[in-house]
C-alpha cells in the first residue's frame, strides 16, 4: 500500500478544489510568482497541470495565467543543497503526496534556480515520463570545463562502474517521476526501515529494474550555497555512496559492464576558451599537508602500497603532479571498503578524504588546463573506464575483507 | 637463672606456635580461596571469550575508535573484557579469603574497601570517557584544521588532546580522593599552559595565513575572479 502520508487541512481543501491532474510540477525554491513566466504555455498542451510552490510566495491570479492551477504548500525547510543532492529533502515527499492524490501520470520537481526553468526545460523533462513511459528522467546540464567536478571524479564513474548505467547527473535535484515510481518511493523499503525516497533515487530505480532516461537541458547545475565547503558536502556525497554500496551490494556485485540510458535532446555544449587560470597549489599544499598529518587514519583504510604511491605523490613539483587513475580509483575503493568495515568514525574517514580528492583535482586541472573541454571529457571517459577496470579489485576486497586487511 | 630464661623461651614459643596454628587455617582458607577464584575466573573467561568472539564483538567496538584497541592485536576490546572480569573475580576471591582471617580486622578493611570501590569504578569510567573524547575531537580538530590547511594542525590537535586528557585525569584523581589541593593547583597550571600555548601558537601562525591569504588576493588577475573550478 503506498505510503500517502499526511497532508495538512489546508492543502486538503485545495486539493478539493483541483480534483484531479495529470502532471505536478513542484517548484519548492520559488520565491516570487515572475519566475512562473512559462506557466501560460502549459494551456496548450492538452494535460492538466497544477503547479506547487512556497506558501511564502503571493498567490498567482488563475485568470492572468489560465491553463494550470496553482498550490500554495508549506514545503518543508531544509538547505536542498546540503543535503541532497543524492536524496530527496521534504520537498520531494509533498510533492509525490500531492501528485499521488490527484492520481497525476507524471510530476516533476525543480530544487534548482527557479529563473532557469521555462516552458523548454518542463517539457523535456516531463515529456519521456508523461508520454514514452520512462519512470526516473535525469537531467544532462550544461557543464563547463571544470565543473562539478566530485560527479566527474567519483558519483558518475562508480555509478556506472558499479550498477551499470551511465547516467551523466544521478545527483540531480531536478527530476521527474512516473506515477509507478512515485508509488514506490512512498513505500518502505524493509530492508533499511526507511522511505525509499529517503535513499539514493537513482540507484533505487536501477535496482528495481526501472526505465531510466536523461535530457539534455540549457541550464547550468544548481550551485551549493556559498556557506557549504567542499569538505561538508565531499562528506555527505560520499557517506550517501558509500552507504548505498552496502545496501545494494547484491545486485552491483553481479552486473558486468555499463550501458548507456536514453537521452533525449541534443548536448549542449558552452562556448568557453580552452585555457583556464587554475590555482592547483593551495590544493597541492592540502594534499601534502594531509599525507604528512593525516597518514594514521590513511594507513586504516589503504594498502601500503597505495601509502607508497601517494608518498612519491607529495614529493612532485606543482608542473609535473600526476594522479594516476588507477591509484585514484582504487582509494575510492578503499575507503568504501573501510567505511563499510567502521574500521574508523565514519564522518572522520570520509572528511579525511577531502585532501585526496584535491590532489586529484590539482593533478586533473593542472594535466588539462590548456586543453580543449573534448580533451577534459575524453579524461574523464579514460577515469571511468578505469573503474570498470578495477572492479574486480573492489570485488575480491569486499567478498574477503580478512586476506586484503592493510 | 638460666631456668627462668628458658621458662620465658618456652613460653614464647608456645604462644607463637598457638597464634600460628591460630592464623594457618586462615592462611589456608586464603589460598584455597585464590586457587578457585583463579581457577573460576580461567572458566568465565574462556567462557565469555567464545561468546564475545560469537557476535564479533571486536568489529562492533573497533568502530567506537577506543584508545589502544583494535581487533586481532593483543589489546583487543575481547581481551580487555575478559582480562577485567577475571581480575575482578580474583580480587573477590582474595576478599573472602582475607575475610577468613581475624574477623574483625579484616571485615573493617573490607568495609573500607568496598566504601572506595563506587570512587574507583568512577574515576575509572571518567578515564575511560576522557580517553575516548580526548582521542575522537582531536581527531576532528586535525582532519579539520587540514582540509583548512593549516600548517599547525598537528600542534593543535595535540594540544586539545593534551587539554582534556589533564582535565579527565584531574577529575579522576579527585574522585579517587588522591593529592587534594595539589592537584587541583598542578591542574590550573598545566591547563592554563596548554590553553596559552595554543593561544600564541593560533595568534602567531593566523599572522602568517593573513598574509599569505591577502598576497593571494592582491596578484590575482581580475579574469581569475570568475570561478573556474566547481566541486559540485
Amino acid at each position: 500500500m503506498p505510503e500517502t502520508g499526511s497532508l495538512s487541512p489546508e492543502i486538503n481543501e485545495q486539493l478539493e478544489t483541483v480534483g484531479t491532474a495529470d502532471v505536478v510540477i513542484g517548484v519548492p525554491a520559488l520565491q516570487n510568482t515572475e519566475d512562473l513566466h512559462w506557466a501560460t504555455k502549459l494551456a496548450g498542451i492538452g494535460q492538466r497541470v497544477v503547479i506547487a510552490f512556497p506558501k511564502t510566495v503571493p498567490s498567482v491570479d488563475s485568470s492572468q495565467l489560465a491553463g494550470p492551477q496553482f498550490l500554495r504548500y508549506e514545503f518543508t525547510s531544509g538547505d536542498r543543497h546540503l543535503n541532497p543532492p543524492t536524496s530527496l529533502d521534504g520537498s520531494f515527499l509533498e510533492v509525490f503526496q500531492i501528485s499521488q492524490r490527484v492520481g497525476a501520470k507524471c510530476c516533476c520537481v525543480w530544487n534548482g534556480n527557479p529563473q532557469d526553468l521555462t516552458f523548454e526545460v518542463i517539457e523535456r523533462l516531463v515529456a519521456p515520463a508523461l508520454k514514452e513511459g520512462f519512470d526516473l528522467v535525469t537531467p544532462c546540464y550544461l557543464e563547463k570545463k571544470f565543473g562539478s567536478l566530485v560527479n566527474g571524479s567519483i558519483v558518475y564513474p562508480a555509478l556506472r562502474a558499479l550498477y551499470g548505467k551511465k547516467i551523466s547527473f544521478s545527483m540531480a535535484i531536478d527530476l521527474a517521476f512516473s506515477a509507478q515510481f512515485v508509488d514506490r518511493l512512498l513505500q518502505v523499503d524493509p530492508k533499511t526501515r526507511r522511505t525509499r525516497w529517503q535513499q539514493w533515487i537513482a540507484t533505487e530505480a536501477i535496482c528495481a529494474g526501472l526505465k531510466i532516461c536523461q535530457v539534455n537541458l540549457p541550464v547550468e547545475p544548481p550551485r551549493p550555497p556559498e556557506s557549504a565547503d567542499v569538505s561538508s558536502i565531499l562528506t555527505i556525497v560520499l557517506g550517501r555512496l558509500f552507504s548505498d554500496l552496502e545496501r545494494n551490494a547484491a545486485y552491483w556485485q553481479r552486473s558486468n559492464g555499463s550501458l548507456p540510458v536514453t537521452t533525449f535532446g541534443e548536448a549542449v555544449r558552452r562556448e568557453e576558451r580552452a585555457e583556464v587560470a587554475v590555482d592547483v597549489q593551495p590544493m597541492i599544499e592540502t594534499f601534502q599537508l594531509g599525507y604528512r598529518n593525516l597518514r594514521e587514519i590513511w594507513n586504516l583504510a589503504l594498502p601500503p602500497a597505495t601509502l607508497v604511491d601517494l608518498k612519491k605523490l607529495t614529493m612532485l613539483p606543482a608542473t609535473t603532479f600526476r594522479m594516476p587513475d588507477d591509484l585514484w580509483v582504487r582509494v575510492i575503493y578503499d575507503f568504501a571498503l573501510a567505511h563499510r568495515q567502521r574500521s574508523i568514525n565514519r564522518e572522520h574517514l570520509l572528511r579525511a578524504m577531502t585532501p585526496l580528492y584535491l590532489g586529484w583535482v590539482a593533478s586533473h586541472a593542472q594535466e588539462l588546463k590548456d586543453a580543449p573541454p573534448s580533451a577534459v571529457r575524453a579524461n574523464l571517459e579514460s577515469l571511468a573506464l578505469a573503474y570498470e577496470r578495477q572492479k574486480p579489485y573492489l570485488l575480491s576486497r569486499w567478498r574477503w575483507p580478512d586476506r586484503f586487511n592493510p | 637463672m638460666w631456668q627462668q630464661v628458658s621458662q620465658a623461651l618456652n613460653q614464647s614459643v608456645t604462644r607463637v606456635a598457638t597464634r600460628i596454628a591460630t592464623l594457618l587455617p586462615g592462611f589456608l582458607a586464603l589460598v584455597v580461596a585464590l586457587i578457585i577464584a583463579l581457577v573460576v575466573a580461567w572458566v568465565f573467561g574462556f567462557v565469555l571469550r567464545r561468546f564475545l568472539r560469537s557476535f564479533e564483538f571486536d568489529n562492533k567496538v573497533s568502530g567506537w575508535d577506543l584508545p589502544g584497541m583494535r581487533a586481532g592485536s593483543g589489546r583487543s576490546p575481547t581481551d580487555i573484557v575478559v582480562r577485567v572480569v577475571g581480575w575482578t573475580v580474583v580480587i573477590t576471591g582474595f576478599l573472602v579469603g582475607v575475610n577468613a582471617f581475624e574477623a574483625t580486622l579484616t571485615s573493617q578493611l573490607v568495609t573500607q574497601l568496598f566504601a572506595y570501590l563506587p570512587n574507583v569504578v568512577a574515576a575509572a569510567l571518567v578515564l575511560l570517557v576522557g580517553a575516548v573524547a580526548a582521542r575522537f575531537f582531536s581527531r576532528s580538530v586535525l582532519i579539520g584544521a587540514v582540509n583548512l590547511n593549516v600548517q599547525y594542525a598537528h600542534l593543535l590537535s595535540l594540544g586539545l588532546k593534551w587539554l582534556i586528557l589533564v582535565l579527565t585525569g584531574a577529575m579522576a584523581l579527585n574522585h579517587l580522593e588522591i593529592g587534594g589541593k595539589i592537584v587541583d593547583e598542578a591542574f590550573t597550571i598545566l591547563f592554563g599552559g596548554i590553553v596559552l600555548t595554543l593561544a600564541l601558537a593560533v595568534g602567531l601562525g593566523a599572522r602568517d595565513l593573513v598574509s599569505r591569504s591577502l598576497e593571494r588576493q592582491a596578484s590575482r588577475l581580475p579574469e581569475e575572479t570568475v570561478e573556474s573550478l566547481r566541486h559540485f
